[in-house]
């Protein structure tokens, strides 16, 4: 985005969009750290099985708890930014009146969905997170709260569209290529 | 099950997220249908989220986002231009023979399209070809990022169907490259009719090296990638990451066309395109788990197994729903909500699911530059400023390829089958 266009946008966010914002950003960045953390892992994984014939058992672990955070969070941070797939066709299609509050009750229905997920998570994360993973041995709920945090950004982020009002969102022209 | 695809359908139609239609139209069923099963919802979640093989998704996109970034889409139009450009509509055969490396580097039909759309659509139109059959072309061609491996929706087919990623590349290579070629004999076809010009690099032989240098590295990686993955050096997340190694290394040492400082904002933009891909994976687990209580694919076998059609009657029934499916739904829900109800029903009938992932994916493929939710139209639009409408007619003729190849898929499962007796 040029910097003209991105003040532009900057000076019409109210200080609650701005906030959110600037916290999606740091998700985004935290989550992105994940990903180079596992790419270095992954690779660090290869060349020393090749050249020194050295494993690490928990690594494929390790890698798969820093994946299912960085899913969690991303998804979260995907409802601020509207990168979600979704089928927009008909909803752009309808007149903009009746599209708008198509939207807003489609942030209502995620919101609801992640608010009673999150709560079975508790009951669930109660149950069974004392439970030691397998290889690093570390209690299950350390990865199980992912999904309870996910889901309450979900709804923090989906709250501030609400409020803050949608804009069309600061897509990356790639933003979909994982799925094609 | 009714309850579920009807609350399903609604909640895609209103446009909620197709990650949280799945996940409320699953807990709607829940809730009314199954209400003791409901606690164990979060669990199916994170178990859907927890996948050791998708890490290999957000690495595979950060491979072609990084080889994108470092410019290599020049490297390898002089690299085909040298190649095929001699021939009579040379720039469609450029445009054609970049996409097939260019899928075999970026593994997405949507960077293929933005990335040598932008570079030759305007340089055909110069030389002749309408700005319509250029982008046709371009869109068409792009078809082959998804099938050519290593190719992004191929891993989320292979992890959903429970096949091996190295199995599901090598049998996607010849109906990959059948494509390219066939695209490239209906080039040659037009170019006599429409009198497209042949496009002569004129080059020294000293250019000529230079050319094969540029583009040398760069070619090496789907066969670095892939080999690793196939050969059993690496399974394929490590394959991947070797991936991302390598054209780090070119794009920041060998051809110094990237900065350190670019990096983050490409590791930020693959893992949130890797972040909306999962969170559909983990939900569709609500569904998978769905299907499986109700019994619908042993239902579906049922029914088909009664209208007693042979496999390959059945593969082209399922053939022609995954092209209607993929026309409306993007290619990772399609595959996520098709491959659980499909693929029991085709084991039946003794249908590898080799031979389905490919005829799957190669249709689904079709779906990208198909009308109204057509992504790579959506992209070439956007660099020509046609419309959808007339950039899907110029793709016409070229799609016939991809559909002849689907055909020969389902006729001769050899063509999938093969190359895997080559390294079992």
């Amino acid at each position: 985005m040029n910097p003209p266009l991105m003040a532009q946008r900057m000076a019409e966010d109210t200080a609650l969009m701005r906030a959110m914002r600037r916290f999606a950003s740091l998700l985004e960045n935290l989550i992105a750290a994940l990903i180079a953390a596992v790419f270095l892992l992954c690779l660090a994984l290869v060349i020393l099985r090749y050249a020194f014939s050295i494993g690490f058992a928990g690594a494929e672990e390790l890698m798969r708890f820093l994946f299912v955070y960085s899913t969690a969070l991303g998804a979260s941070v995907a409802i601020l930014r509207g990168e979600h797939i979704r089928i927009s066709v008909l909803v752009d299609a309808l007149p903009k009146s009746i599209a708008v509050w198509l939207n807003r009750l489609r942030h209502c229905l995620v919101m609801l969905f992640n608010g009673y997920l999150a709560w079975l998570s508790l009951s669930w994360i109660g149950q069974v997170g004392r439970f030691r993973s397998a290889v690093l041995d570390v209690p299950n709920w350390v990865v199980q709260i992912s999904v309870p945090i996910g889901a309450l950004l979900v709804i923090l982020f989906s709250l501030a569209v609400l409020v803050g009002g949608e804009r069309p969102s600061a897509q990356r022209d790639d933003a979909q290529e994982g799925q094609a | 099950m009714i309850l579920l695809l009807v609350s399903l359908m609604v909640l895609l139609l209103i446009g909620v997220p197709i990650a949280y239609s799945l996940g409320l139209s699953g807990l709607v069923y829940f809730l009314i249908m199954q209400p003791g099963l409901i606690g164990v919802l979060p669990q199916r979640v994170l178990s859907g989220m927890d996948l050791y093989t998708m890490i290999a998704l957000p690495l595979f996109i950060l491979m072609g986002l990084v080889m994108n970034a470092s410019g290599i889409t020049a490297r390898l139009i002089d690299f085909c231009l040298m190649l095929v450009g001699r021939f009579p509509g040379g720039l469609g055969h450029v445009n054609i023979s970049t996409s097939m490396i260019f899928g075999g580097i970026s593994g997405s039909s949507v960077s293929d399209t933005a990335s040598v759309g932008s570079a030759m659509i305007p340089e055909m139109a110069r030389k002749g070809y309408s700005v319509e059959t250029a982008s046709g072309i371009t869109v068409a061609s792009s078809t082959m990022g998804m099938i050519i491996p290593p190719s992004v929706p191929m891993v989320i087919y292979a992890v959903t169907a429970q096949q091996s990623i190295g199995t599901m590349f090598m049998a996607s290579l010849v109906p990959g490259l059948l494509i390219g070629l066939l695209m490239m004999g209906i080039i040659a076809l037009m170019a006599g009719r429409q009198g497209y010009p042949r496009a002569h690099a004129g080059l020294t032989p000293q250019q000529r090296r230079q050319v094969i240098q540029r583009a040398v590295l760069a070619l090496l990686i789907p066969v670095f990638v892939v080999g690793a993955v196939v050969g059993g050096v690496a399974t394929a997340t490590e394959s991947a990451a070797l991936g991302v190694g390598y054209a780090l290394f070119l794009a920041l040492v060998v051809f110094k066309s990237l900065k350190l400082r670019e990096l983050p904002a490409l590791f930020r933009s693959a893992v949130m395109t890797s972040a909306t891909v999962m969170i559909i994976i983990a939900m569709s687990q609500l569904y998978v788990w769905i299907l499986s209580i109700e019994q619908i694919p042993q239902l579906l076998a049922g029914f088909l197994g009664g209208l007693d059609l042979t496999p390959i009657l059945l593969l082209l029934v399922v053939a022609a729903a995954v092209l209607l499916i993929g026309t409306f739904i993007d290619v990772t829900p399609a595959i996520l909500l098709i491959t659980p109800v499909v693929l029991p029903v085709l084991a039946l009938a003794d249908i590898s699911p080799v031979q389905f992932g490919v005829l799957l994916i190669s249709g689904l493929a079709i779906g990208l530059v198909t009308p109204p939710v057509g992504m790579c139209l959506n992209v070439c639009s956007s660099i020509t400023g046609l419309s959808i409408g007339r950039i899907f007619r110029g793709a016409l003729p070229f799609l016939l390829a991809n559909l002849l190849v689907m055909l020969l898929v389902i006729a001769f499962p050899a063509i999938t089958l093969w190359p895997l007796t080559l390294f079992s």
